[in-house]
């Protein structure tokens, strides 16, 4: 079994101490080394879906012109809006993981909560915006773009449902503890790594619909 | 209550993404930068922003500051090869 060891005295030491003393081990892989295959696979996957997006947009003068045409379509202020709000879900997931290593179960569960309720939020406005466009009229066959859109943001709103989903067992699983332990960390890191995941392949395919084109 | 080191570091760098992505809106929403910059220029420079917003993301709020350099180099090789294919497109077809 993985040892996670931290010393909790340290922990609240003065500012003067660095980060990396707050750990035993300087160098550790956070969430077991396995489960990194699964992160990058997943960026793998989506990176060839961001270039096969730029390849297609340049495609032809036409092409051009629709993914200009489609991206003015969108609606930059929801899309900004979901930016923020996966950046303070991520955050709050990060402050969940120090509280956890902290000890701090109250803390913990109340950082855990704002992450689920910003995961919530993203998903909520996600869905708004579809059914905005849907109600102009524009579905997955209506241009190349909104082919791209549905398809790329819909695959990453499935993880964003998966990730808000492992947060609420993560909060029910704090719920029925009176104090954590180190046996919490391993779950804990694993399902921030994988939220943080969904978080930086939004800031890009933010970036590709809404800023570029 | 005192804030640790960790937590003051964190929520530093999460104003540093905040503050990113509305400099980041703000570039593409705004017609008049058209007549400051060439347009791929300013596509390479938000493809570089996501980029340095990833890195924050992955170094601080992942940890990855504290993982073996291996795992960091992965880390760092995927955002970077992304990031250089992605705007050598842009540069390609829209010039520079």
């Amino acid at each position: 079994m993985k040892e996670y060891s931290f010393d909790k005295a340290e922990y609240s030491m003065s500012d003067s101490m660095s980060e990396v003393a707050v750990l035993e081990s300087p160098k550790r892989v956070p969430v077991e080394p396995g489960f990194w295959v699964l992160i990058f696979g997943d960026l793998l996957v989506f990176s060839v879906m961001f270039v096969a997006f730029m390849l297609r947009r340049f495609e032809s003068a036409d092409t051009q012109r629709i993914f200009s045409e489609g991206a003015q379509l969108l609606n930059p202020a929801i899309g900004l809006t979901n930016t923020v709000v996966l950046l303070t879900s991520s955050f709050f997931v990060a402050r969940a993981v120090v509280q956890v290593r902290k000890g701090e179960t109250e803390s913990a569960r109340k950082a855990t909560f704002l992450a689920i309720v910003c995961g919530l939020g993203f998903i909520s406005l996600k869905l708004y915006e579809y059914s905005e466009k849907l109600g102009q009229g524009i579905t997955v066959t209506s241009s190349p773009y909104f082919e791209y859109y549905f398809i790329f943001t819909g695959i990453h709103l499935f993880h964003v449902v998966i990730g808000t989903g492992l947060l609420i067992y993560l909060f029910k699983r704090l719920s029925t503890v009176s104090q954590v332990n180190q046996d919490h960390l391993p779950i804990e890191e694993g399902v921030a790594c994988y939220w943080h995941m969904v978080d930086l392949l939004w800031l890009m395919l933010f970036a590709l619909f809404y800023l570029l084109a | 209550m005192m804030v640790s080191v960790v937590d003051r570091k964190d929520l530093n760098i999460y104003f540093v993404l905040i503050i990113i992505t509305f400099a980041s809106a703000l570039s593409a929403e705004s017609p008049w930068i058209l007549e400051l910059i060439d347009k791929g220029l300013l596509e390479v420079s938000l493809i570089g922003l996501a980029s340095l917003k990833i890195l924050l993301v992955t170094e601080h709020f992942m940890e990855l500051k504290f993982a073996p350099n291996w795992l960091r180099y992965m880390m760092f090789s995927w955002i970077g090869i992304v990031m250089v294919i992605l705007a050598g497109i842009s540069v390609f077809f829209n010039g520079f």
